[in-house]
């Protein structure tokens, strides 16, 4: 079975400035990998290649076999990734419901036609949608909010409720970029839980986080990026103590 | 006969070019299409003419009060309008809307006090005509063209090398960074309108000696252009309103008389099509990165 | 306010079918060809409005070249019915189609321009559609327009009389309004919304965001493109002086004034600026100060239309959330 994301010597520039080099990454089925790395990295621009946002100067990226490099980011989103936003990006105007109903967007079939003669088809499908939107919701505890529109929610909820959205579209990969940022403590620990709890699910997770306490409890496989290059790869433990990602993080010893 | 049309097109193209500037100055500070600009421009024109009917002479004085009465126009403009949307975190579209008010209630003022026939206009600097080798330029160009040059200069210094200037520039990428680092951003944005007014009130008083008429359509044609003029040379980029200005009056002057009068309007648009179609951020325009 | 708008919120169905009803009956209440009239373009113009806001409101497009496709489908009924004898059906499905072209040929190159490029681009094609309308002598005979335009006629019925022709109008504005609400209620609507809010994140949710702008620009198109079929024949004389950039800014301030992204907002505020100038009509050298003075004023005041905020289909959804939360509230109290 082939790996839900393979990327293979990635390599990004913007003009002179080489964001990322030569980048390796294997993501396997039901796993929760972690990328660290000091502000500047690249790990979000590594996120935007992957969903199809740029296009690598270099490299190539598998989803489940099927390369999906330079692909349009509506493509990729239908072939199985769905990811949060480092600062939230959600439909302001617009209720939690609504949110996750556009998630689902890449899966519907409906067009047109449908939309305006109210056909049956139509009907089954939105039925199907609030379903499957109502499972998630309560799953995020979020079903009493609902109808309130994301601008007027808290700060932790709307966090939640990107993460609602991404899921709504059952996707193989499920991509979170900083989900801790601008949580407390007991913010993250639940947020911890939640993680846990869809890995139980099944779900496949590669996330992004500063919070090193958050990726070593959760994360089985860290990957360390440090001006575009990776640092190191392994389990927490491993990379916790690996000389070269003390350093990038703490500086080097005096001697 | 070519170099006329083209000194021709030059000058047009100079008040155009005023006209852009100030549009463009707005835009940049407060992402805003002011579609007021073309009616004060239009506003400036009259104010100059009713001034020196009235005082029966004293243009250069006209001239003046034109300039300050305009300006007055632009700050009460944001201050008691724009700011107001502002504060109330109205978006965008009602910001233009409003200006679209503006110019409505500014238009039909005109024409309920001067009416809707075209006015003849005093024209001050008619010295007469110097020949240049085989060349023909009036006095009324060279000055239109001298006064243009000189603004844009001036202008130019003023947003590189002044303390305001620098307040305009750091307004137009970053307003709220602009307000922690103690700039006045408001007074900023005021004064800003108060310059492209002002400049729009030459433009105005000069087309209108340069034609030796002035109608109440004006105002709507020209800010149709020059606002055209600033996109395609890159809103919100002073250089860029520059050369969108004078390549719009230089095409259009050349292709009213070599290609067809009846889409003389339509040239500034066609160029501005043809330029956002290769360069989709106008000729000086930078691509602006998403940071996602 | 509140009250008020919930009653709207929950029985805005059968308010709608209310109107209808009450407009059907209009013609046969009031005989007076002045109010007949004024009621039948202020239908025309809430259906401009609502297919502009389909495309402004909804999408979030800021376009200024609305007035082209109305006249792109005037000139297309024009030409059909007085050099080659069509009814209105066939022109109206001609000036659709004819209106539908257009816009996909202006929406594929520009469409993937940032806000205020498209808006002044659509401008410039509003005004170089006009000058060709104005500089073709031989097809739209220029300056001089086309005149003697047929009333309505469909399938050998002639609508020639202020009542018939009102009832055309109101068929086209019931079926125009329709159509926009099926697709905004829709999770085409929502699709459509998502771009609004966040083109981007949108298209990371699977949203085609360039094959959606150019579809809603399309049914927009086509339908203004019906209106301006219906305008020739109404008014039996078209010239190019109608379609202006001044016009296009008129829809725009129209679809506005209600509220962008609001199908009732939108009719209403249609409506108030097509019947508000008429009421003023004692002072007509004033009106045109009148009107611009109202639009500043309404915009500082409501700065995102009259009903701009609202949003008639969460109101209702809160509503039933309120009503079942205080009904198990009342079970637990038993």
């Amino acid at each position: 079975m082939s790996s839900v994301l393979r990327v293979t010597g990635v390599t990004q520039k913007f003009g002179g400035l080489k964001a990322l080099s030569d980048i390796h990454m294997h993501i396997e089925h039901g796993e929760i990998v972690g990328i660290i790395g000091p502000n500047g990295a690249g790990k979000t621009t590594l996120f935007n290649i992957v969903t199809g946002i740029y296009t690598p100067t270099e490299g190539q990226i598998e989803l489940d076999g099927e390369d999906i490099t330079g692909m349009n980011p509506h493509l990729i989103a239908r072939r199985g990734f769905a990811r949060t936003f480092q600062n939230i990006r959600l439909f302001a105007k617009l209720s939690a419901m609504d949110n996750v109903i556009i998630g689902m967007h890449g899966h519907t079939k409906v067009n047109l036609i449908d939309a305006i003669f109210h056909t049956p088809r139509k009907r089954k499908e939105e039925m199907e949608c609030n379903k499957r939107a109502e499972e998630i919701l309560k799953l995020m505890s979020l079903w009493d909010d609902r109808y309130a529109l994301t601008a007027s929610l808290p700060y932790g909820k709307q966090r939640r409720l990107e993460i609602a959205r991404a899921l709504a579209a059952n996707p193989k990969l499920l991509l979170l970029d900083e989900p801790a940022a601008g949580m407390n403590e007991q913010e993250t620990e639940e947020l911890l839980h939640m993680v846990q709890k869809l890995r139980d699910i099944g779900y496949t997770i590669l996330l992004i986080e500063h919070d090193m306490k958050f990726v070593m409890n959760v994360c089985e496989r860290i990957y360390v990026l440090n001006y575009g290059e990776l640092l190191a790869e392994g389990n927490p433990v491993t990379v916790r103590n690996n000389p070269k990602v003390i350093e990038a993080y703490l500086g080097k010893e005096d001697d | 006969m070519l170099l006329e049309q083209i000194i021709n097109g030059l000058t047009i193209g100079s008040t155009y070019a005023l006209i852009a500037i100030g549009f463009s100055m707005v835009f940049g500070v407060l992402e805003l299409v002011n579609f007021a600009n073309g009616s004060v421009y239009m506003l400036g024109g009259y104010i100059t003419l009713m001034v020196y009917l009235g005082l029966d002479g004293h243009f250069f004085l006209s001239f003046i009060i034109s300039i300050i009465a305009t300006g007055i126009v632009g700050f009460c403009l944001d201050r008691f309008g724009l700011r107001r949307l502002r504060i109330k975190k109205a978006p965008k579209l009602t910001g233009l809307i409003t200006t679209m008010g503006i110019a409505t209630v500014i238009d039909n003022v005109i024409l309920l006090f001067f009416g809707s026939q075209t006015k003849p206009y005093p024209n001050m600097i008619d010295f007469g005509k110097f020949k240049v080798g085989n060349t023909a330029i009036s006095s009324s160009q060279l000055i239109i063209l001298a006064v243009a040059l000189l603004l844009m200069l001036l202008l130019s210094l003023v947003t590189y090398k002044t303390k305001f200037g620098k307040a305009m520039r750091c307004t137009a990428q970053n307003a709220d960074a602009a307000k922690l680092m103690g700039i006045n951003v408001n007074l900023t944005i005021s004064l800003t309108f108060v310059i492209a007014s002002m400049l729009a009130a030459v433009a105005g008083t000069m087309v209108g000696m340069y034609y030796q008429s002035i109608d109440i359509n004006m105002g709507f044609t020209v800010g149709m252009k020059t606002m055209a003029s600033a996109v395609l040379g890159g809103v919100g980029i002073l250089p860029g309103a520059m050369a969108g200005g004078l390549l719009v009056g230089l095409f259009e002057t050349l292709g009213a008389s070599y290609i067809s009068s009846g889409y003389r309007d339509a040239i500034a648009f066609a160029i501005l099509i043809l330029v956002i179609l290769i360069k989709p951020t106008g000729l000086f325009g930078r691509k602006k990165i998403n940071k996602v | 306010m509140n009250k008020i708008l919930n009653f709207f919120a929950r029985h805005m169905n059968k308010l709608a079918v209310l109107l209808v009803v009450i407009l059907a009956l209009f013609p046969l209440l009031f005989n007076s060809s002045y109010v007949l009239r004024i009621v039948t373009i202020c239908m025309m113009y809430v259906m401009i409005a609502l297919s502009l806001n389909l495309l402004t409101g909804f999408l979030g497009l800021m376009t200024m070249g609305h007035a082209a496709f109305w006249g792109i489908g005037a000139y297309a009924a024009a030409i059909l019915s007085t050099r080659a004898g069509f009814g209105m059906g066939t022109c109206m499905l001609v000036a659709a189609i004819a209106a539908g072209l257009f816009s996909l040929l202006l929406g594929l190159p520009t469409l993937r321009l940032k806000g205020y490029y498209l808006t002044v681009v659509t401008l410039g094609f509003c005004e170089i559609i006009r000058l060709v309308e104005m500089n073709s002598m031989e097809l739209t005979r220029g300056p001089l327009g086309i005149a003697g335009i047929p009333s309505p006629n469909l399938f050998g019925f002639q609508f020639n009389s202020n009542r018939s022709v009102f009832y055309v109008m109101l068929v086209l504005v019931v079926v125009s309004a329709l159509i926009i609400h099926s697709i905004v209620h829709s999770r085409i609507g929502l699709a459509i919304m998502s771009i609004r809010e966040d083109d981007l994140a949108a298209s990371a949710m699977g949203v085609n965001v360039f094959l959606y702008k150019i579809m809603v620009f399309i049914i927009s198109s086509m339908i203004v493109g019906v209106a301006g079929a219906f305008y020739a024949h109404y008014i039996n004389f078209i010239d190019p002086s109608s379609f202006t950039t001044a016009a296009s800014m008129d829809m725009l301030i129209m679809a506005i004034l209600g509220g962008l992204g609001s199908i009732p907002g939108t009719i209403l505020g249609a409506s108030i600026l097509t019947i508000l100038p008429e009421t003023i009509r004692a002072m007509a050298q004033y009106r045109n100060l009148a009107y611009g003075i109202i639009i500043v004023i309404l915009m500082m005041a409501k700065p995102d239309g009259i009903l701009g905020n609202v949003n008639f289909k969460y109101i209702k959804q809160r509503l039933t959330l309120n009503k079942t939360e205080a009904k198990v509230g009342e079970r637990k109290d038993e």
